[in-house]
This record gives C-alpha cells, sequence and structure tokens, in this order.
C-alpha cells in the first residue's frame, strides 16, 4: 500500500513537470510545425530567473510569476527573429533550434558559471498521506503544474484564441484561407509554449541543483510524449507526459533507475511503429 | 494498422515533410536527447554531438600564454606534459580546481629551478566529461604533441578511455583522482598508470570502522549508475559485511537526474543507520536538496563530500560524514602554505579539494621522480624511480607504492559543518594501497 501510494505520488510529481514542458512542445509543434531543440534551456531560464530574482531578495512566490513572463517575452522575441522563418522548414528548424540550444545553454554558463546554482526552498515540511509522508514543496508543485495545464485548456478551448489555433492546428491552409493571420498566432503560440517550459524551470529550481543543462532530463522525454501523444496535440501532449513519466517510474521502481529510462522509450518506440497516429487522434473521416 | 495515407491534413497541408519522416527525425532526436547520458553513463560510444549537457568543441589553452613558461629560472631543454580535466561538461567545476591546482604547482616548479634545471611547458585539453573526446585528446597528446606524461582527470568514464589510448603508447597517465581501483573490472594495475588519489581501501577501510563506532551498521546506498558508484558500492559491501552490518539495498540512478522521490520511499523501508551516497557531481547537489525536502533522518555519509562540492549546495548535508586523503582544513605547514599560494593566485575565496590536491601532488611527484633518474624525462626511466618520491605535499607526507604505482597517503574522516568547512574527525597516516594483487615492481 505504502509503496502504491508513494509511485502515485512520484509519477505524479514526474508526470506534471513532464506535462508543462510536454504543452509547450506541443503548442508549438502543432501551431508552427517547429519542433524546438531548444526548450530545455527555456527550463533552465526560467530556473535561472528565480535564482537571479531570490538572490536579489524577492520571494520565491514573486519570481514564480516572473519566470514564465521571461519565457514569453523571450519565445516571442526568438519566433519574431528566427523561428519565423522556419515554419515550412520542419527539417532546418531541428538544425536552427539545436544550435540556439548550443548557444542559449553557452551563454547561461558564461552569465552564471558552470558551477550549479542553488534556490532555498519556499516550503519545508512533510505531508502525511496515508503513512506515507511526502514533501509539502512537490504536493504544491503537483497541484500549481494541475492548475496550470487546467488553465491552458480552458484558455485554447474557450477563448477565441484558443479557437482560432484550433483551427489552425487542424488544417493551418483552410484557416489562413479564411483569413487568419497565421504570423499573430504563432507568435503568441511560440511565446505560450516557452512560457510553459520556464514555467516548469521555475518550480523545479528550489528542489534540483540549477544549471544550463538540467532541461535535458525532461526534453528527451517530453518530445517522445508530443510524438506520442498524436493529433490532438494538447490532450496529447499530456497522455504522452502520463505514458513516460508513469512508465519511468514504474520501470525504476520494479527493475532498476536506468531501465526505467531506457525502457520507457523503448516501450514509446513500439507504440508509435504499431499507432503512428499517437495515443489521441482526430477523427479519420474529413481527410480531404 | 499503420497505413501511411491514413493520416490527416495537418502536417500534409503545412509542410514539405511527411508525418512518417517527421516521426522518424523527432524521434530520434528526442531518443538521442534522452539517451544521452545515458549513453555516456556506459562509457560506450556515445555520439559527442547529441550530449546536450555541453561538449565544447575548443579544447584547451595555448601554451604559449601559460604564466609560468616565461620567468622560469629554468633554462634546459623543456619537458613536454600534457594535461587533461573536465573543463566543461558536468563535471566542470571540479575541472577548473584541477586546472587550477595543476597550474600552481607548474608555475611553482618552473619559478624554482624546474624539474632538474628544465622548465616545464604543458599543453592543457578538455575532457568534455565525454568518452569519444578524451580518446581523441590522448591520442593527440600522446602522437602529435608527444608528451611525456598525462596528468589529470576526474571519472573513471573518462580515465577508462584515456587508458584505451595511453599505455599503448607508452605515455604514463598520473590519474589525480580517487576512484574505484580495482573493484568492477576497471584498469588499475597498468605499468603507464600511476594514481595520486586514493583507491578504496584508503578511503573506505578506515571510515567503516569509524562508523561501525559511532553510528552503525546498516547501509542504504544511492549512487550514479557508473563504475566508480558501482565499484565503491562493492567494496562497502565486503567491509560492512566483515563488520556484522549489511548493505539493504543499492539504487543507481543515469547521470542528469533531477528527481530522485521514488529512491526516498526505499530509504524508509529499508530504515537504515546509514544512506551511503555516491552520486556525481550535481547530481549529488540535487539529491541533497530532496534529501532535506522530504525529511529523511539516516545519517548521510559520501566519499565524495567535500568543502567544494558543500559550496554548490550552501546550507545542504551538514553533517555528512566523509573521508578522503585531503581536505582544507588539514592543519600542516606544507598546507598553511599551499592555500597561501592557491588564493594569491586565485582569490580568497578560491576553494580546492582533494583531487585538486591530487593534482597539485602529481606534478611534483613527477619532477621528483625524473630527478631521481637524473633529469632523464624517458618514462621507462623515470618510472622505476616513482618509489624514491618522498613529498612533503599539503594532505602530509606521500610516497608512490612500487606494486600499484599509486600513492601512499594520508586519510581524513571528517563532518560537514554549517560554514561548509570538513571538520576533521580521524586522521590515519601513510596507508598503502591496495589493487587486487597487483605487483608492478
Amino acid at each position: 500500500m505504502d509503496s502504491l501510494i508513494s509511485f502515485v505520488l512520484n509519477a505524479a510529481f514526474l508526470v506534471s513537470i513532464l506535462s508543462l514542458v510536454a504543452l509547450g512542445l506541443g503548442v508549438i509543434y502543432g501551431l508552427l510545425g517547429v519542433i524546438n531543440m531548444a526548450h530545455g534551456e527555456l527550463i533552465a531560464i526560467g530556473a535561472y530567473t528565480v535564482v537571479v530574482l531570490t538572490e536579489l531578495g524577492l520571494p520565491y512566490w514573486t519570481a514564480l510569476a516572473v519566470a514564465p513572463a521571461v519565457g514569453m517575452v523571450l519565445g516571442m522575441l526568438l519566433e519574431a527573429t528566427l523561428i519565423r522563418r522556419l515554419t515550412d522548414r520542419p527539417l532546418d528548424a531541428i538544425l536552427v533550434t539545436v544550435g540556439l540550444s548550443l548557444v542559449l545553454q553557452q551563454t547561461l554558463k558564461a552569465w552564471f558559471g558552470a558551477t550549479a546554482r542553488s534556490v532555498p526552498s519556499p516550503i519545508n515540511g512533510t505531508f502525511d498521506l496515508l503513512g506515507v509522508s511526502y514533501p509539502l514543496f512537490r504536493v504544491m508543485i503537483i497541484v500549481v503544474a494541475t492548475a496550470i495545464m487546467a488553465l491552458t485548456f480552458v484558455f485554447f478551448v474557450k477563448s477565441s484564441f484558443g479557437l482560432v489555433v484550433q483551427a489552425i492546428f487542424q488544417n493551418r491552409e483552410a484557416a489562413v484561407t479564411n483569413g487568419v493571420n497565421a504570423g499573430k498566432y504563432n507568435r503568441i503560440a511560440f511565446g505560450l509554449g516557452t512560457a510553459l517550459a520556464a514555467f516548469a524551470g521555475s518550480l523545479l529550481a528550489p528542489s534540483a541543483a540549477v544549471l544550463p543543462q538540467m532541461g535535458a532530463f525532461y526534453l528527451g522525454p517530453a518530445f517522445i510524449a508530443v510524438i506520442l501523444g498524436g493529433e490532438k496535440r494538447l490532450l496529447g501532449a499530456v497522455a504522452g507526459a502520463a505514458f513516460m513519466g508513469g512508465l519511468e517510474v514504474f520501470i525504476g521502481d520494479t527493475f532498476t533507475r536506468t531501465w526505467g529510462r531506457v525502457g520507457v522509450l523503448i516501450l514509446a518506440i513500439i507504440v508509435i511503429r504499431m499507432w503512428p497516429g499517437g495515443l489521441v487522434r482526430e477523427p479519420k473521416a474529413r481527410v480531404a | 494498422m499503420a497505413k501511411e495515407n491514413e493520416i490527416t491534413t495537418s502536417e500534409q497541408a503545412s509542410m514539405g515533410v511527411g508525418r512518417r519522416q517527421m516521426l522518424k527525425t523527432s524521434l530520434g532526436m528526442g531518443a538521442a536527447a534522452a539517451l544521452a547520458p545515458v549513453l555516456a553513463a556506459c562509457g560506450s560510444d556515445a555520439g559527442s554531438g547529441a550530449n546536450s549537457s555541453g561538449t565544447d568543441p575548443e579544447a584547451g589553452s595555448d601554451p604559449t600564454d601559460n604564466p609560468g613558461g616565461s620567468d622560469s629560472s629554468a633554462t634546459g631543454e623543456a619537458i613536454k606534459v600534457g594535461f587533461m580535466t573536465d573543463l566543461t561538461g558536468i563535471t566542470a567545476n571540479l575541472g577548473d580546481i584541477q586546472d587550477k591546482c595543476f597550474n600552481l604547482a607548474v608555475n611553482q616548479i618552473n619559478s624554482s629551478g624546474g624539474i632538474a634545471g628544465r622548465p616545464i611547458e604543458f599543453i592543457t585539453e578538455d575532457t568534455g566529461a565525454d568518452s569519444t573526446q578524451t580518446i581523441e585528446k590522448a591520442t593527440k597528446l600522446a602522437l602529435e604533441d608527444e608528451v611525456v606524461a598525462v596528468i589529470g582527470l576526474i571519472t573513471s568514464l573518462v580515465r577508462e578511455a584515456a587508458l584505451t589510448v595511453l599505455p599503448s603508447e607508452k605515455v604514463p597517465l598520473l590519474y589525480t583522482t580517487y576512484y574505484e581501483g580495482a573493484a568492477s573490472g576497471a584498469v588499475a594495475c597498468d605499468p603507464y598508470l600511476i594514481g595520486t588519489g586514493q583507491v578504496p581501501n584508503q578511503q573506505i577501510e578506515p571510515l567503516v570502522p569509524y562508523l561501525t563506532e559511532n553510528v552503525g551498521t546498516t547501509y542504504t546506498v544511492v549512487g550514479s549508475d557508473y563504475i566508480w558508484a558501482r565499484g565503491t558500492t562493492e567494496v562497502l559491501e565486503e567491509l560492512v559485511a566483515k563488520e556484522g552490518g549489511n548493505v539493504k539495498s543499492s539504487t543507481f540512478y543515469p547521470f542528469g537526474t533531477t528527481d530522485f522521490g521514488p529512491f526516498f520511499q526505499q530509504l524508509e523501508e529499508d530504515d537504515p543507520d546509514i544512506c551511503w551516497v555516491t552520486l556525481a557531481g550535481t547530481d549529488f547537489s540535487t539529491f541533497l536538496k530532496q534529501y532535506e525536502q522530504f525529511g529523511a533522518t539516516a545519517k548521510l555519509v559520501s566519499p565524495a563530500m567535500d568543502e567544494v562540492f558543500a559550496a554548490t549546495s550552501p546550507g545542504t548535508g551538514v553533517g555528512t560524514l566523509t573521508s578522503q586523503s585531503y581536505f582544507s582544513t588539514v592543519d600542516n605547514d606544507e598546507n598553511t602554505k599551499f592555500l597561501e599560494d592557491y588564493q594569491a593566485a586565485y582569490g580568497e575565496d578560491a576553494l580546492v579539494n582533494s583531487i585538486g590536491e591530487a593534482t597539485y601532488n602529481a606534478v611534483w611527484i613527477l619532477k621528483e621522480a625524473i630527478e631521481a633518474a637524473d633529469g632523464d624525462s624517458d618514462p621507462e626511466k623515470w618510472i622505476p624511480k616513482l618509489s624514491e618520491v618522498d613529498f612533503a605535499s599539503p594532505s602530509g607526507t606521500i610516497g608512490v607504492d612500487a606494486d600499484t604505482q599509486h600513492a601512499v597517503s594520508n586519510n581524513y574522516i571528517g563532518e560537514l559543518t554549517e560554514e561548509g568547512t570538513i571538520r576533521i574527525l580521524e586522521t590515519s597516516e601513510g596507508n598503502v594501497p591496495q589493487v587486487n594483487g597487483c605487483v608492478l615492481s
């Protein structure tokens, strides 16, 4: 029983962070067709934002609000200067964003040094759930991340902005033909995606060593989560993240931690081979 | 039912590439990114290009701009030495310290007559904490630069990589980090390998009885999934069994792990006296933060804890016990002088640790051995003279054991204080290295 509860909590923690990262990637991939290889660095930028602000004496909670804004602004700038030119060239986009990732990583290293930075934990103490004590701060992360995910969904489903985005997801050409200014949506969507990554980074900052390459741990699984998720980009990304995170903890609990990492990738490959459409698919009827 | 025409129009319409190809490309990239640390940990042919932990292609420094070369009173033909460490990658903070210690030793030696009147000239290369890059750089140092020895290196991953190259080119490696010795099948007994750091019997043999007496005899192990952590655990298991205790479980995580949540459930189930940590570099910092968040109470013991590490996560891990050949709190004249020179060169706040001190010692050991061979820098001449080395190092007097070619050194058991220093609790002197029946002499 104890191990079941602890599995659920640990899986929920990993999945909630992974979902935020995957959701950001999914929004960008769905709308721009760009696989953003620099997404991991945006996670680090979110975490470094917290480092800088808390070192200036501001409370962690303020930093938590500022980090996604930094991510958003940076993302929109990158879209305007770089990504805009790559929307219809997915392979070039991978190359360019890999380059961007190196530039960002080395820039962070130049500014903050190669040594890990650290942020004090804003909430101490543990939370007792049916005999398993779990850190309060982790419970908070699960709750906050879930809330942000829910907000993102509401935004994309209920707002008129979200509806247009959904239309672009489904058929970009038709949407453009119907008068949608795709450029504007691209910029905001890219910004939203990077804001989600930065937010994930700011949530992680107090419980991890803050490093330029810290995003790598989440980036790989998040990529696979997006691909695994399939055509319903947003729901798919979260479903994919649940698959990747849940199974990684499960296989890790059952066998070894390294097999947790490797095994989940093998399973993902099998799933994608068998169901190339992904876990969450669009109805097939309206193929032209 | 994987039919390629069963795709929706969104990707088709917007891209010049089919979904299938997109899938393949992105899956490959994702898998490469996700697996890079795992592959690196296996020491296999991890492509350095896919390694997102940062493999800086530009390595090393130009020997001409090194301060040591210019004002030397040594006038003979220069002795060319290679220096390799992790200037980039996950252990870059440690590489930086080895780099400083190496430079300090070279400058001191060159400004006081060099090695038998010959100045040291050196070439610095970056391993990138990556095995492929290490092999390339070691090959370059041996074949192109024709160095008389290579000094440095941190993780077992890069040491094993360098040892695939250097011995066959007859270039000795002075390895400057404590490591697992012959455990886990590591290369530890080779005529071209000289160890200036500790092997497990020197580091752990004094520690385990101390723990039995002062803490307890049950252990839970958590480490990074690589040879040092696994090898040290093997040695630990044997020693703990001798003491009548047991290692309840051991868990190894891939490099770059940022979430140790599941381990704490294991720790709670085991409820050991001691939580033995052999996580590498920044993974250890992350672990300590989470150790506190989870409110775990087992006594933390880590042979990897030192002042440099403590500075990376201030305030965490206070009270952790450690055991190494050097801490900057070692109390003797040589250490006082060493710290003065070190801080004069690199600033008041510059920290140093045992692998830095062992790097510093390595240069002096090389000097003493070559001088014992009448200034002949040919390895065949000076390697047999290593056993004559008797150097008053910052950690106490050290020599080199003729059988194993590893340093005979002191060991200090210490505890991390709130100020981030190590309070020394127990000293054992002149520990002789044991490397599984290795007899090189």
